[in-house]
């Protein structure tokens, strides 16, 4: 479970980089 | 979020090769915390309250949070696909200053994706629809994952190289050497 834990810490930090720099948020225009 | 199909691509073609999700948990990131706190931080910025209230300090709030986890990234370049996800977020932002701080996307991909006209966002967006033959929108979000695709979303090109680099690093790290036990 621990080790469930840090890698899915991991990914997590690997994920919020991707998301920041690929800015996926674009509510382009959203209604 | 075609992002989070090139990470979970990563975690499927890294089990399959045989790779230890175990030496993920090992890696080393510096300034993991800066990432998250940008996460964040857009996420509120652009919120429904927050992107209204922001007026003309948008654009540099966005800029400024996207720069300061680019230069968390560089902090990284040793581990392998941050080169590439470092590549893609230079496009990106290279776009994003040519827009004054906004993503330009494509009229068409807008339309494809949405399947109507363009209509303009109440609160401050990071994204800005320009006609095609705008000066480097090719560099801006001109594909679409269409609908009804979960995560359907434009994207530019920028994207493709952040999610190979993203992808790249979790096959290669649950491959590599694992970490020498103390």
């Amino acid at each position: 479970m621990q080790q469930l834990k840090r890698y899915g810490f991991r990914l997590m930090i690997l994920s919020s980089f991707l998301l920041v720099l690929a800015a996926p948020m674009r509510w382009i225009a959203a209604p | 979020m075609l992002l989070l199909y090139f990470v979970a691509a990563g975690v499927a073609i890294g089990l399959l090769a045989r790779g230890d999700l175990d030496r993920l948990a090992a890696v080393r990131v510096s300034w993991a915390p800066v990432a998250i706190a940008g996460l964040v931080f857009q996420v509120v910025l652009f919120s429904g309250p927050v992107s209204s209230a922001v007026g003309s300090w948008g654009p540099a709030l966005y800029v400024g949070s996207t720069a300061i986890v680019l230069l968390a990234l560089l902090r990284n370049l040793e581990h392998p696909g941050f080169r590439l996800i470092a590549l893609g977020a230079a496009l990106n932002l290279v776009a994003i200053l040519a827009y004054g701080g906004q993503m330009p996307a494509s009229v068409e991909a807008y339309r494809l994706l949405t399947g109507h006209e363009p209509v303009p966002s109440a609160g401050f967006s990071n994204s800005v629809v320009a006609p095609w033959g705008s000066p480097l929108l090719w560099l801006g979000d001109v594909f679409v994952l269409p609908r009804p695709i979960p995560l359907a979303n434009v994207f530019s090109i920028g994207d493709v190289f952040i999610g190979l680099g993203g992808c790249l690093f979790i096959v290669r790290v649950m491959g590599g050497t694992p970490p020498a036990r103390t």
